[in-house]
């Protein structure tokens, strides 16, 4: 069978070159607003990792905090954590805007994002492979929380995408 | 609810019986005790080490980035048994095109979705030793095999135990691109001024460890396990072109052929100073980087007593340098940069090394060597004796977020204090990279926190390890699980150790016994090979703390903290005291909750028949259950003459009795730490040692008696015991915000305050 390669540049990183650094992992906690209709998350991640990556990818060579002061580059960056954190249930798919960030003193970000979704959560796939492509060590956690409901969920890049169920 | 109890014991209860197993004695786990490593933890009366000396000569080649390299190598063999081969460790061989590292990496299609991508998979990068010769120092020629990243050299007469052989080795190699193939060693290019800034370090074959637990040390090189090696001297010449400055392992023995006068003169100031000083300017620097000798320059070293060699060269190069005093001794402590690292570097890294080698020093043992050395290039943390390759490095326009500065600060501490662990406490790091990374980390965060108050620390505090803890655990290790076979490797081996002993020391065993006994551990095995068994039993042996189940549940399990306020009972003592009694029930009747329709008939119906008719109301009508009559007196008076006085001002004390019940959800058993809050505002803080789970694993109570009504509890107030879900910590029960929530409460976002603080200057000029 014939495969088309996608023109896309990415960059698998050696992990060799980061050694001391060693953070290659990604949290998300989730809360699902039924009543206004939306998902509301905090994604952390190292932003050294992502800066890293984004100048790998000729996103932007700046600094996060730079970076996502240009309007064209937080879009940028809003689209490249939608393609690696989103929810989809048929033909519905979340969109993640970032309602705002944190970058804390030692090494990590947290975006503050959100999207509308109408769909009842459970039975949704969820996709969290954020760095995974470029970072063959990255897992991923994530805290859903939906009415008193509270689940765990961890990716692997061979199980970055999995259907949410509450029993 | 509040319940009225009988003066009577309460017992402590529990919802199931289980067997004992999470304070079972770790005696299977452990190895058995013996002559060469003890019960106690300490080395044992027969403990033996291996030595193995070098002596180097090498030659950098910057024109074309090798490295040619010359050896000769006497290893002692203090074993008492008799070795037929040796075996010594080929790291660059890593890099070889066969290397078995490329093949393990798990893949798939989608990882070559571009041209760029194929590219770099089919880059082929010659590295790996090229070795030329095995001889004895006679002359005559060794048999060898290599084995991947290993090389067993065959002896002809096998070395009896107290014998040593000398042979030399002669070799090269390519030096890898780290920007492009990665690597602990390498060079970085630097485009602008057409110039290279080598870190090198594995850069010659080294003997591996020969010892009573592994035989020898001779698990391959995949990437991920560092190193362990036998202690030794070193004299290494290294040749450089001349314009070069070289900071290396041990101490040089030749400035006067190798810097100038004035540099001489600098260098003796910083001896003496406590504060750096400059040897190599930025102005020299940049000058030597225009002009790229032709000719080279030998620098000389010794080093004694040290497990490894590394070292560093550049043009690039600015060094400074001052003392600190460790225990009376004299260190120098130097740092080598290129002029793109600072600000940052000349303004701290020299700082950050004294203050890092005076600290843990404090915390472990007095540091041994005569330098500690850090030298920076970009994107790399790595450690070797007194010299260590850090990261951190500020915009082209010298600004530089906050983070940036945290994390170079963070990597500095944490390589240079690597010198402690495993570099003088030599454990096995391809076998347990938690004995280095997880103690080296530990005592990086006390380092941090005496740095700067309210320190950022990414790992120590106990909450800071929850994220990583919760959820399934199938995709998750052991911290007690061999190197290369980690999940997720910086949590399980730097995070998750660092913190299980943070743990120990605030909370579990209290800071003065943890700092002793961790101190007994670093004096008992410095310059020795210790294994986690010694550190396990030391840390018993030396407080008195049977620490078995922590080990058990932190080391050797994965399971998490989340243990919950299950249920709660309030209980006061009866006074027996009628007045006292009946008041009391009263009160309550008359704060119940009604129907509403109580209320409303009160207004709509205005008589009823039995508020007419008198003849209606019987004796039950009429009697009023609360009225403290002749007989609730004498029954009182009776009760008094049969108790005595203590017991009296027991039962009239007012004292509350709280049944507190807690499941363990988690299944990694934690002490037990509340903070009751009272009606009157003031609080009282309770901790229960987590022996309290002993008998009883998954569910427990308590009764707590207090003299005054408690409004509120909380477990695990102060964030120690890395409860991954404090929603169920709380009585009543309280909700944490989401991060999200927080967010928009306080709606902040921040830019770099160093540039933004440039703009207001401007402004002000204007």
């Amino acid at each position: 069978m014939k495969t088309l390669f996608l023109l896309l540049i990415t960059c698998a990183l050696s992990s060799n070159s980061l050694r001391a650094h060693a953070f290659y992992f990604a949290y998300a906690e989730v809360s699902v607003d039924e009543v206004g209709q939306r998902i509301e998350a905090t994604l952390i991640a190292t932003a050294h990792d992502l800066e890293l990556v984004f100048e790998k990818e000729n996103i932007t060579s700046l600094r996060l905090e730079k970076a996502l002061k240009n309007q064209n580059l937080k879009e940028q960056i809003e689209s490249f954590l939608n393609q690696s954190f989103y929810f989809e249930k048929g033909i519905n798919r979340t969109y993640f805007k970032i309602d705002g960030y944190e970058i804390k003193r030692e090494g990590t970000i947290e975006f503050y994002i959100s999207s509308e979704w109408k769909e009842p959560i459970q039975e949704t796939l969820f996709t969290f492979n954020l760095l995974m492509k470029n970072f063959p060590e990255q897992q991923n956690k994530a805290l859903i929380i939906w009415r008193n409901f509270k689940k765990n969920m961890e990716f692997l890049p061979n199980n970055s995408q999995q259907l949410i169920r509450f029993e | 609810m509040k319940n009225k109890i009988l003066l009577a014991l309460v017992l402590a209860s529990s919802c199931s019986l289980f067997a004992q197993k999470k304070f079972a004695q770790l005696d299977q786990e452990l190895p058995t005790p013996n002559e060469y490593r003890n019960a106690a933890g300490a080395p044992g009366h027969r403990y033996y080490q291996q030595k193995a000396d070098y002596k180097i000569n090498l030659t950098l080649d910057d024109k074309e980035q090798k490295i040619y390299g010359f050896e000769t190598i006497t290893y002692t063999n203090n074993s008492p048994d008799q070795l037929d081969y040796l075996w010594l460790q080929l790291d660059q061989n890593l890099f070889a095109p066969n290397s078995d590292t490329k093949l393990i990496e798990v893949e798939k299609m989608e990882d070559f979705k571009s041209v760029g991508d194929i590219r770099k998979k089919m880059f082929q990068f010659d590295g790996g030793f090229k070795i030329e010769e095995i001889k004895t120092v006679n002359g005559q020629k060794m048999r060898y095999f290599i084995n991947k990243t290993m090389m067993r050299i065959d002896l002809d007469k096998p070395l009896a135990p107290k014998t040593s052989i000398s042979f030399q080795i002669k070799w090269w190699f390519n030096i890898n691109d780290r920007m492009a193939v990665g690597g602990r060693s390498g060079y970085e290019y630097f485009e602008k001024d057409d110039n290279y800034l080598y870190t090198i370090a594995q850069f010659f074959p080294r003997m591996c460890v020969y010892n009573d637990v592994e035989g020898w040390q001779n698990k391959q090189f995949l990437g991920k396990g560092e190193f362990t090696l036998p202690f030794g001297d070193y004299e290494v010449n290294i040749t450089v072109p001349s314009d070069h400055v070289v900071a290396a392992t041990g101490e040089c023995q030749n400035y006067n052929a190798v810097l100038t006068a004035e540099q001489r003169k600098r260098l003796e100031q910083a001896k003496k100073a406590d504060s750096p000083v400059i040897i190599v300017t930025q102005d020299e620097a940049m000058n030597a980087e225009k002009n790229k000798a032709t000719t080279v320059k030998t620098w000389q070293y010794k080093a004694i007593n040290v497990r490894d060699f590394a070292f560093a060269s550049s043009r690039k190069f600015i060094w400074d340098a001052q003392n600190q005093v460790v225990a009376g001794k004299n260190i120098l402590c130097m740092s080598y940069y290129p002029k793109e690292g600072n600000p940052l570097w000349e303004r701290y890294s020299t700082k950050l090394v004294a203050h890092t080698v005076k600290t843990y020093s404090k915390y472990t043992i007095d540091y041994p060597y005569p330098v500690a050395i850090s030298v920076h290039s970009k994107w790399i943390g790595m450690e070797y004796p007194m010299i260590c390759f850090n990261g951190g490095r500020p915009e082209a326009d010298g600004t530089y977020s906050e983070q940036e500065k945290y994390g170079m600060w963070g990597v500095i501490i944490h390589e240079v204090g690597h010198n402690f662990f495993p570099m003088i406490i030599n454990s096995d790091e391809r076998q347990w990279t938690w004995m280095d990374e997880g103690l080296n980390t530990f005592v990086q965060y006390l380092t941090e926190q005496e740095w700067e108050r309210n320190y950022p620390s990414r790992r120590g505090p106990a909450h800071l390890i929850v994220d990583y803890m919760r959820g399934d655990k199938k995709n998750m290790s052991p911290i007690m699980t061999n190197s290369e076979s980690i999940f997720q490797f910086g949590n399980n081996a730097y995070g998750k150790p660092a913190t299980a002993l943070n743990i120990l020391r605030e909370t579990i065993m209290g800071r003065e016994l943890f700092d002793y006994a961790f101190k007994v551990y670093c004096k008992r095995w410095k310059f020795k090979h210790p294994t986690p068994a010694d550190f396990f039993r030391t840390m018993e042996d030396a407080s008195a703390v049977d620490l078995d189940w922590f080990w058990r549940g932190w080391f050797y399990g994965t399971e998490h903290v989340d243990i919950s306020i299950d249920d709660v009972k309030w209980y006061q003592l009866n006074t027996q005291n009628p007045e006292i009694e009946k008041a009391a029930k009263k009160s309550a009747q008359e704060q119940k909750d009604v129907h509403i329709g109580v209320g409303r008939n009160k207004t709509s119906i205005t008589e009823t028949v039995n508020e007419r008719d008198k003849d209606i109301d019987d004796f039950y009508a009429k009697r009023d259950i609360y009225f403290v009559d002749a007989l609730d007196k004498k029954d009182y008076k009776d009760f008094l003459a049969k108790i005595d006085s203590k017991d009296l001002e027991l039962l009239n004390a007012n004292k509350q009795f709280y049944e507190v019940s807690f499941n363990n959800i988690g299944g990694l058993v934690m002490p037990l730490i509340l903070e009751f809050t009272f009606e009157d505002g003031s609080k009282e803080v309770q901790r229960i040692p987590a022996e309290i789970w002993r008998m009883y694993e998954d569910k427990v109570s308590r009764v707590f008696i207090f003299d005054k009504v408690v409004k509120s509890m909380r477990l695990d107030p102060f964030l120690e015991t890395a409860d991954v879900d404090l929603d169920n910590n709380s009585w009543p029960q309280q909700s944490q915000p989401t991060r999200y929530q927080l967010f928009k409460q306080q709606q902040t976002t921040r830019e770099n305050p160093m540039q933004r603080q440039m703009r207001v200057n401007e402004l002000n000029k204007n």
